[in-house]
């Protein structure tokens, strides 16, 4: 195991002055455009009927640090993330960010995760099947399906199946819980609410994934069926079953494990545009809206949060991979 | 051998998930949570006549709270029939005690600023010339208009039970708006004619009960400002015993060493702006804790709730003896936009949905809901116009032969009026509104493309380039380019319509929807030649709102208000026929709105705005819907002139079951 914590610490190291320079990068981008959080404010005050003088807007700049240069910005947001760990605060919430992600990315993670865990068990065996069986009733069936789960944007899905139910039941999904159970304390009632309201967005995040890796692994498991070793180890008297499940579907998982990687940030960042339609209160929500009101913390510290974990995932899968096939650590240790 | 009957993995788990999924088809979870009135005894009165909330009296029998009779003033101000909305729009009955009002906002406050925010005069609906004193006891301006005499009224508390006294006044006005280092400048409102060139208010305390605000020049229209729901109590009224804390000159040192860290501020000012909150955001986290003079305060603050309970100490009543609010609790639950507020209405999760949370376009899906949700529809007209269509005087300012200031700037505005004989306000009701909005107005009243025509061709866009278009004044292609943000769901298919019944008369027309944030920007770029844009029109009369001035909303103007603003430092000196607008702007600011004077000045102001085409409006009067629960009752009548009383007088509305 040695080379393999190695190489997991090099990639950990080098994650360091990667992240300085995505933060830097992404504190400049996100003010790039003209204005800053606190034009957002007067307009939306402005809409609203209400206004605010030239001095009142001054005051406010004063009060968020806006009337200070950027690199000045930049380096006290750091110096605060590194010595105090405090992200700053947010504008729009008027509360810290870790708050504020506190309360937000351990739901967005358990949805994501469960809807991650659904897709697999389903596709895995789906794509399989689909493989094995090839050009059979089923694998068209199985095919067409996961093309529309492909094409039909996860929105439409959503707001279809919302307004079907709705139609039928007259229950409407307004958010994880139904107003009844929203404060109240956890009981066996509002376990069913959660779940009465939570399948919709599970069903619909399941239903976006299993698409492409019932394609994918369909597609790499008859490249490997069509090998010669499995040829051999027919000949050698294993069954159907052993052969399947011995040689071909590791290997066929690869390109599956490989995309491991860039799922950690997605169960971080979750699905905005789902989240949104069903208004679920997850992360994906609050980064849209904060990159739209120019809320540079909330951004910044959102942004720094994903590309930290996108260089964990892809440290992790790239771990998994080299676990999964040893030909990769081979030629790994070789090169090196 | 016995041998214990075995069950695979899989029909363990396909069983229990069965069994799981029984209760799930059998029970039924109802996601509407019902009113809980409480009985009381409506006879039951104190020695003053007034009957104790239920809500109350648990407090009020653990000696926690002062019974009724203490914690009201001497002199109540009684609402009843006429007081909050004028008899011919809604019909007043005395209510009851109980009951929770839900709102589902997309921000903490959302449209309750409305409904928290107290006046310091009050008039019905949006009216400013049956004016009763509200915070204060009594009112008499001078008659030169420089000179504004306060009386508090004598035992009016803030909500945590401390006296309302001058010193809250002074407390802000010296310590707070004078203070350098408070972060808290004066509000536009208290600006002698609202031009902050001019000097602010002086205050003058003459006792505990009574104070005086002296302006350099008359500004008659101070008196709307009191009334507006805009500025509200918060101008002039802050709980100074609570806020001293925050003060660098009057807390403990340690003491404001801790509160600083604790929200993590750097100076006392910075400090003193987070808590000093007015009532737009009297939903927001730092708002607990604040004395308000609001018929709730905010009690709780979760992720996504807002809960506000009755002010134990608000000085409404109504002439039966109960302490208004007559709903003893209000609360906000949020959601991330508007299309999962409309869901919310759709499923009776809102109690009276109203102004910002409701639009014309749905009204479908109000009425359809309707029986699902226990609600109903009713219309009124609206606070704001119709989505109108800006032109944008200062576009290019710095080119001297540009062709579009040649048109703008025309003596006879002879471009502005085609424009308003090509737009068609009716067929726009009839394609977007429903036909439901008013009659054609203002300067778009008459519709006669054959006379537009006449008139671009005198304006010298008489040649046409190969596609039939106009070509400019200056014989090159001209394009007019109209860009909104998309703010509304009807701006987009009226802009579309305002294009073909220009490109009708020949103008070539352009359309840019863009995100409010980029709106913006283009605007202080001055980049934008025609907006489409609503304002408070319908609230401009009576002075409650003042947003014509030419920075605001579609921006006719904004150049010229940053020269004004920045005493001619940046933006564009004013040609004289926009020198003109500011000095009939603030010659109307000198007479309340009310008087005659004040109405001869708005009239002129109106003149002004509309011959010069600053703005022409689309359409006729808006309407909106507004979606309440069934069994509320003290709500407007349909055919209300404001959609916002609705929200504004919320205070008054009971539930009958």
């Amino acid at each position: 195991m040695g080379p393999v914590l190695r190489y997991v610490g090099r990639r950990l190291l080098l994650m360091i002055p990667m992240l300085v320079l995505i933060s830097f990068l992404s504190f400049v981008i996100i003010q790039l455009p003209p204005g800053d959080y606190v034009d957002t404010y007067a307009r939306n005050l402005a809409s609203e009927g209400g206004s605010v003088n030239a001095d009142q807007l001054a005051a406010l700049r004063a009060q968020y640090g806006l009337d200070q240069p950027m690199l000045v910005q930049y380096l006290v947001w750091m110096k605060n993330i590194l010595f105090h760990w405090d992200f700053g605060t947010s504008f729009a919430y008027n509360q810290p960010v870790s708050e504020i992600l506190a309360e937000r990315v351990p739901r967005t993670m358990l949805i994501s995760l469960v809807s991650i865990a659904l897709t697999w068990a389903i596709a895995v065996p789906v794509g399989i099947y689909s493989a094995v069986r090839k050009y059979s009733v089923g694998d068209y069936v199985v095919t067409f399906l996961s093309f529309v789960g492909l094409a039909v944007p996860g929105f439409l899905v959503a707001l279809v199946l919302m307004l079907l139910v709705y139609d039928h039941t007259g229950f409407l999904i307004t958010g994880l819980f139904s107003p009844p159970y929203r404060e109240a304390p956890w009981s066996v009632d509002r376990v069913l609410d959660l779940l009465r309201n939570v399948w919709l967005p599970l069903v619909v995040l399941t239903v976006a994934g299993i698409g492409g890796i019932v394609r994918v692994l369909r597609a790499s498991l008859l490249d490997e069926l069509g090998k010669q070793y499995v040829v051999t180890a027919r000949a050698k008297g294993l069954t159907e079953g052993q052969v399947l499940r011995r040689y071909p579907l590791r290997l066929a998982m690869n390109p599956l494990l490989s995309t491991i990687g860039w799922m950690l940030p997605a169960t971080v960042g979750g699905e905005i545009v789902v989240s949104k339609v069903l208004n679920l209160p997850t992360t994906g929500p609050v980064l849209l809206e904060s990159i739209q009101s120019q809320d540079m913390y909330l951004t910044g510290a959102i942004v720094l949060l994903l590309s930290a974990l996108t260089i964990i995932g892809t440290v992790i899968s790239d771990v998994a991979l080299a676990v999964a096939d040893p030909r990769i650590r081979y030629e790994r240790s070789r090169a090196a | 051998m016995h041998r214990t009957p075995q069950i695979t993995r899989r029909q363990f788990t396909l069983g229990s998930l069965a069994a799981f999924m029984l209760p799930l088809a059998g029970c039924s979870l109802s996601s509407e949570i019902p009113q809980d009135l409480p009985t009381y005894d409506e006879s039951e009165k104190s020695a003053r006549g007034f009957v104790e909330p239920p809500f109350l009296r648990e407090r009020v029998k653990a000696g926690t709270l002062p019974p009724i009779d203490e914690r009201l003033p001497e002199d109540c101000f009684v609402v009843g029939s006429g007081t909050l909305l004028q008899p011919r729009y809604a019909t007043w009955r005395d209510g009851r005690y109980g009951g929770t009002i839900r709102n589902t906002p997309t921000s903490p406050t959302g449209n309750l600023n409305l409904a928290t925010g107290s006046t310091i005069l009050r008039s019905p609906s949006q009216t400013t010339d049956q004016s009763m004193p509200n915070v204060v006891s009594a009112f008499e301006p001078s008659p030169d208009m420089r000179t504004f005499a306060f009386t508090l009224r004598k035992g009016l508390r803030w909500s945590d039970g401390e006296k309302v006294t001058t010193e809250d006044v002074r407390f802000l006005v010296e310590d707070l708006y004078q203070h350098p280092d408070s972060n808290t400048p004066f509000p536009t409102d208290l600006f002698t004619q609202r031009d902050t060139r001019l000097a602010p208010a002086t205050l003058r305390v003459i006792d505990e009960l009574r104070f005086e605000l002296e302006f350099a020049a008359p500004y008659g229209q101070f008196v709307a400002a009191l009334h507006s729901w805009i500025p509200t109590v918060s101008m002039l009224f802050v709980p100074a015993h609570h806020l001293k804390r925050y003060h660098g000159d009057y807390a403990d040192p340690a003491a404001l060493q801790q509160e600083l860290d604790a929200a993590g501020a750097s100076s006392w000012g910075e400090l003193m702006t987070m808590k000093n909150l007015p009532s737009w955001s009297s939903g927001e986290a730092d708002a607990l804790g604040l004395p308000v003079l609001n018929a709730w305060v905010l009690t709780e603050v979760k992720e996504t709730t807002r809960v506000f309970e009755r002010n134990p100490y608000f000085w409404h009543v109504d002439a039966s003896g109960h302490q208004l609010p007559y709903a003893d609790s209000v609360v906000n639950y949020l959601v991330v936009d508007d299309d999962a507020l409309l869901r919310a209405v759709m499923d009776g999760q809102v109690t009276v949905a109203a102004g910002d949370n409701v639009t014309l376009n749905n009204m479908a899906v109000y009425t359809q809901s309707g029986e699902h949700a226990d609600t109903r529809v009713f219309l009124t007209n609206s606070f704001n116009f119709p989505p109108l269509l800006f032109l944008n005087h200062d576009y290019r300012h710095d080119a001297p032969d540009d062709p579009w200031q040649q048109l703008v700037a025309d003596p006879d505005a002879r471009f502005g009026r085609a424009l308003s004989l090509a737009i068609d306000p009716e067929a726009i009701n009839r394609s977007v509104y429903f036909g439901l909005h008013g009659e054609p107005m203002l300067n778009s009243a008459e519709h006669d493309p054959e006379k537009a025509r006449t008139l671009l061709d005198q304006v010298g866009m008489d040649q046409v380039d190969d596609k039939g278009y106009r070509l400019g004044p200056d014989g090159a292609s001209f394009t007019f380019a109209i860009t909104f943000p998309t703010i509304a769901l009807d701006f987009a298919p009226v802009a579309e319509l305002v294009r073909s019944q220009l490109e009708d008369v020949g103008l070539r027309v352009t359309i840019k929807g863009v995100d409010d944030g980029l709106f913006g920007q283009l605007v202080s770029d001055n980049a934008v030649m025609a907006s489409i844009h609503w304002n408070d029109g319908a609230g401009w009369s009576t002075g409650i709102s003042n947003d014509y001035m030419p920075n605001e909303k579609g921006a006719w103007s904004p150049e010229t208000w940053a020269y004004v603003q920045s005493k001619g430092e940046q933006g564009r000196k004013p040609p004289p026929y926009v020198q003109e607008f500011y000095d009939i702007a603030s010659r109307r600011t000198e007479h309340p709105p009310a008087s005659p004077e004040g109405k001869a000045a708005y009239e002129r102001l109106m003149e002004w705005l509309t011959g010069h085409y600053a703005f022409i409006p689309t359409t006729g009067l808006r309407v909106k819907p507004n979606v309440v629960k069934n069994g509320v009752a003290n709500l407007p009548d349909a055919g209300a002139p404001f959609e916002l009383d609705t929200i504004l007088n919320l205070e008054g509305i009971w539930f009958e079951r």
